[in-house]
């Protein structure tokens, strides 16, 4: 199978740092990844480098076997990466739907955005979002008062929204309680069945023995391990990282 | 959804400015026309400042602009009706400035507080090019644009030369804008440009060009404020360099600051309100009047930092939805 997304020596320096260093990762069709690696292993800038908000200081970044790094950031999207953000990034001055009716609108052609018509053709999709993501019966209230958790699920129903062919998710149940996790961990796996590509961000150990199959480790901007989360436990080099030896 | 009070206090409003010019006498109707073309102005700068969050602090170029092709076309064009033409054209020549502007500046992300000083050096070269170059009037600015007429062909057509004709004209005009302005906002487009002010980030990873759709709604407003100034030229039958003034561009930044910001009827409330306070002051305290004014301004803005539409809508009789007052990156001061 060719895969999905590829980088191909990826190299980014911020001055004198270089938080992406010589990667290559490839993710195949339909595959549910899962990033780790300590504090300033380059997960986030893998990230910003994936969906142009960055630009790589050397190396390329295929996307469907096509090179996207010099693209901005409304191409890759529309090229079908979606990204949810660490930190909850949703419309807080806007009601629930409305705000996923805004990464719905996105799939319409600039004209069409001038056409109130199509915003009743698209009910039906929104409503299916929320539905995923167990928000129906708060539509209709502000955003701003949802509380973390539900911004967090949201925010990965909007991007579901606009149609992703890969997902990314940057730790999607930071500040979550263990039962919002758990439910998290569901939506997760069956996205993940619904043959979506997802790689995604992890710190929390258990919830990625709960997701993830195949596991890489980064260090330093380099990919130091990957295999699936068993092995990865038992790897002496990925212990020695974590407890700060290496 | 409306309720029923704000359905009774709208239907109030149209009908008291259906009957206002037998009561007001000339005066006022003169004045409350010129407010209703003040009005159109000051919403098609709240379309870019309430619901795109871009504060153009040189608005007044695009009006001063729309009145100056109408002078110059009255002056230099003669033998056919040049109303028409003249409309188009304000409309027009704004438009495609400030698609260069938004291209140039949007798409190199110059935004806040960078944008709005740039709009203001615009429409200050303007006021030195009209106030410098004697073809166009220099500071004696450009008269004798004819008053508002319809042409129809055959010679056929109605020149509307009293008070309230023209006044009648105009707020025929304005709700025509205005309906114009609500379907924008209320499109998914409005949607998109509220979601870009709130977060300009989350919106592109979403895929919209938002440098793209800020140019269209900066477009938009520019257009819509050539008009404005076009109707300006035909009501005063005048133009002069004051309109690409910094003073103007100030004036319409607190007409939509007092009648509300990102609520559309507040421009003309606050068009209506502060123009009569205005009027009526400056009749007997010839000095201080302005300085009322200005207090006026501070007190609405402290006390009713939504403006008096954005204070009315958010009363007990509606529905409460309290919108989180989101600080947004792309937004300049005041």
């Amino acid at each position: 199978m060719s895969p999905i997304l590829e980088t191909k020596a990826l190299v980014k320096r911020f001055g004198g740092l270089t938080a992406t260093n010589d990667l290559n990762l490839s993710i195949d069709a339909g595959e549910l990844r899962c990033l780790v690696g300590p504090n300033g292993a380059g997960k986030t800038t893998l990230f910003n480098l994936i969906t142009g908000k960055e630009t790589p200081t050397a190396g390329e970044i295929y996307f469907m076997g096509e090179a996207i790094s010099r693209l901005p950031v409304h191409e890759i999207t529309r090229k079908g990466i979606g990204r949810k953000f660490q930190v909850p990034n949703v419309y807080e001055s806007l009601t629930v739907y409305e705000n996923v009716a805004v990464a719905v609108h996105r799939l319409l052609p600039t004209p069409a955005l001038f056409r109130k018509s199509v915003a009743a053709e698209l009910g039906d999709r929104i409503a299916a979002v929320l539905g995923d993501v167990t928000l129906s019966d708060k539509r209709e209230m502000p955003a701003a008062y949802l509380s973390h958790g539900e911004k967090q699920w949201l925010e990965i129903g909007m991007v579901l929204a606009s149609a992703p062919r890969l997902l990314l998710l940057d730790e999607p149940t930071a500040g979550m309680s263990a039962e919002e996790t758990k439910k998290t961990v569901r939506l997760i796996r069956d996205l993940s069945a619904r043959r979506l590509t997802i790689l995604l961000i992890g710190h929390d150990m258990q919830f990625i023995r709960a997701v993830a199959h195949k596991v890489t480790v980064l260090h330093k901007g380099q990919i130091v391990a990957e295999g699936d989360i068993g092995a990865i436990e038992t790897n002496r080099l990925v212990r020695d990282i974590y407890l700060g030896k290496v | 959804m409306r309720s029923q009070p704000a359905r009774l206090l709208f239907a109030a409003g149209v009908l008291v400015a259906l009957a206002l010019p037998p009561v007001a006498g000339k005066y006022y109707t003169e004045l409350l026309s010129q407010a209703l073309i003040f009005g159109i102005f000051a919403m098609s700068l709240d379309l870019l400042w309430g619901y795109a969050g871009v504060l153009n602090f040189g608005h007044a170029a695009y009006f001063g602009l729309g009145g100056y092709l109408v002078a110059l076309l009255a002056r230099e064009v003669q033998g056919f009706d040049q109303s028409y033409l003249g409309y188009a054209l304000a409309v027009l020549l704004p438009v495609v400035l400030a698609g260069a502007l938004g291209y140039f500046l949007f798409y190199s992300h110059v935004t806040g507080v960078y944008f709005t000083i740039i709009t203001l050096v615009v429409t200050m070269i303007f006021q030195l090019i009209v106030s410098d170059w004697y073809w166009l009037g220099g500071m004696n600015g450009l008269l004798g644009v004819p008053g508002f007429a319809l042409h129809g062909p055959s010679g056929l057509g109605w020149e509307f030369d009293s008070e309230a004709q023209v006044y009648y004209v105009l707020l025929v005009v304005s709700a025509i804008c205005y309906l114009l302005c609500r379907y924008i906002v209320r499109s998914p487009f409005g949607l998109v440009m509220a979601a870009t002010k709130d977060n300009q980030e989350r919106t592109e990873f979403f895929g919209y060009d938002t440098a793209y759709l800020t140019t269209i709604m900066f477009m938009i407003s520019a257009g819509l404020a050539g008009l404005s100034g076009a109707l300006y030229a035909h009501f005063s039958g005048f133009v002069s360099p004051p309109l690409f003034g910094l003073n103007f561009s100030t004036d319409v930044i607190v007409w939509v600051a007092v009648g509300g910001r990102g609520t559309l009827v507040g421009a003309f409330v606050g068009a209506v309100l502060v123009n009569l306070l205005k009027a009526i002051i400056s009749d007997f305290l010839a000095v201080l009047w302005l300085l009322i004014v200005g207090l006026f301004f501070i007190v609405t803005v402290f006390f009713f930092p939504d403006g008096i539409v954005g204070t009315l809508r958010r009363t007990p009789w509606r529905a409460p939805r309290p919108l989180p007052r989101a600080a947004s990156m792309r937004e300049g001061g005041v």
